[in-house]
């Protein structure tokens, strides 16, 4: 590598000494808050509202490896390329015409439909569907509706004609055990038991019963609209990807360690039968 | 987040806002999200997903988030009551802060185990800088000058482990005396940009200094 020499005279050195001296250890103020960040990379702040920001980023380390993390990263918008990402994300949130037409009586709301759109375009995971489902207001009073339930069969199916159903339950499954927790925050499970009860409550698709045993419970369902929905359609078992991994994956969060074996699912037999320990 | 985001100044929209009740049509959410499209509003909710996402990630991750809440809108619209006397802006701001709380964390989760993504440096010239000094005064006081000098050591040597994007615009700016405009020109980066290099450099020659016995 080259050195580059570089002439100094004295009063150059005092004014370093001096510029070295007057920095502040300590930050000044709070740390800049995401509005000033924000603002601060699109030159959006009042000069006086600049002057302060400067002023705390002279002094704190925390705030200008953010503040350059946040510059940096933001001209992957800037240039030839905006446009072209501009036009990939607005398809993303325009929905499929199939699930566009609004229709009054339809039991499900609009979001989920959007939403529906996406997970059938292999935009969204079915998790990620799970997910927003439990954060709608709506379908926590109502349930999860038939509608809905017949989108997920058809998508599964369509997954399954194209020979891409086992990589897509792997790849579910991953994103389950990771979002295990989250889910387990948002339905308040704090017990690998909860985990089947609080299923049965909010998705009202079966009715899960406990039972203690010596290591654990064992839970048992003998009825599944999703068993129902799939069976009258002829599409492939829904069991493990809309409901057994998911609920592995909050009893797991839960309960680090604990064991989750399936004896028996109903599409095979006359009860799902689920032990935990 | 502050009251100091702007609000949607557009008329039709904010008709959509102060509406009340929860009946938001398909076309409605359509048009919210095309307003967050807007370049400026887009680039402000992707910067804020970039600041939850952490040090590591990158653009495209925070552009995912923005999808997929723009996919999601209607669920966080569902939820939005004027009575409780929100703006509708702020309202989103809020919720999208939560939403991508949520995303990001599971990202964060999932890329705790790798290794931090490697950044390029861009193109500045990667050459080492050493300062040295010409004596200008011959009069000057020879306890100073050998000062002068041990501080100089002492710099070039912390000056030697700094990545170059932060080397040269200190370089720049506080020996070359470059204005931040000049420099961020030179460098190809924006003013706010140089500003924070400068400051990082400096806070980061200031702590070398200090490990090596120098009073700063």
């Amino acid at each position: 590598m080259k050195t580059k020499k570089i002439q100094v005279i004295a009063e150059q050195i005092d004014t370093l000494v001096t510029l070295f001296h007057g920095l502040r250890s300590k930050p000044t103020d709070d740390h800049l808050s995401n509005d000033q960040f924000i603002r601060y990379t699109m030159e959006d702040l009042s000069e006086a509202e600049l002057r302060k920001a400067d002023e705390h980023l002279r002094s704190c380390l925390e705030c200008t490896a953010k503040m350059e993390h946040l510059l940096e990263e933001s001209t992957a918008w800037s240039g030839t390329h905006e446009n072209k990402r501009l036009d990939a994300l607005e398809k993303r949130c325009v929905f499929p015409q199939d699930i566009h037409e609004e229709n009054e009586t339809s039991p499900v709301p609009p979001g989920l439909k959007a939403l529906l759109g996406g997970f059938m375009e292999k935009e969204c995971s079915y998790t990620s569907l799970v997910h927003a489902v439990i954060q709608n207001h709506y379908l926590a009073e109502m349930g999860i509706p038939d509608e809905f339930i017949v989108l997920v069969a058809q998508v599964l199916q369509s997954h399954s004609d194209q020979a891409i159903l086992e990589e897509v339950t792997v790849a579910e499954k991953e994103e389950q055990v990771l979002l295990g927790a989250q889910l387990a925050e948002s339905l308040r499970i704090e017990s690998p038991k909860e985990v089947f009860t609080r299923f049965s409550e909010s998705f009202k698709c079966a009715k899960w019963e406990i039972s203690p045993e010596e290591a654990g419970f064992v839970a048992t369902n003998a009825e599944c609209r999703f068993r129902d929905v799939f069976r009258k359609l002829g599409a492939v078992s829904p069991c493990e990807i809309c409901c057994l991994n998911l609920m592995e994956g909050v009893a797991k969060a839960v309960k680090p360690g604990s064991e989750f074996s399936v004896e028996a699912t109903l599409w095979r037999e006359t009860k799902c039968r689920v032990k935990v320990a | 987040m502050s009251d100091s985001v702007t609000p949607p100044t557009d008329v039709y929209i904010q008709a959509i806002f102060d509406k009340p009740g929860r009946n938001w049509s398909q076309e409605e959410c359509k048009t919210i999200c095309g307003w967050l499209l807007e370049k400026r509003k887009r680039e402000y909710l992707l910067k804020l997903v970039l600041l939850q996402l952490g040090v590591e990630k990158t653009a495209e991750d925070a552009e995912d988030i923005l999808g997929d809440f723009l996919a999601t809108i209607h669920l966080v619209i569902d939820s939005y009551d004027p009575g409780k006397g929100r703006r509708f802006w702020n309202y989103l701001i809020i919720c999208f802060e939560r939403f991508c709380h949520r995303r990001c964390k599971a990202i964060r989760e999932k890329y705790r185990h790798e290794e931090p993504l490697i950044k390029a440096i861009g193109t500045e010239e990667n050459e080492f800088i050493e300062m040295e000094i010409v004596d200008s005064s011959p009069n000057s006081d020879p306890e100073k000058a050998l000062a002068h000098k041990e501080f100089i050591k002492a710099l070039n040597s912390c000056i030697k482990n700094m990545l170059p994007k932060y080397r040269n615009v200190f370089q720049l700016r506080d020996v070359d005396g470059l204005s931040m405009m000049e420099i961020a020109a030179r460098l190809s980066i924006s003013v706010p940009n140089a500003k924070v290099r400068l400051f990082r450099a400096r806070k980061m020659l200031a702590k070398c200094l200090q490990k090596m016995g120098w009073e700063v």
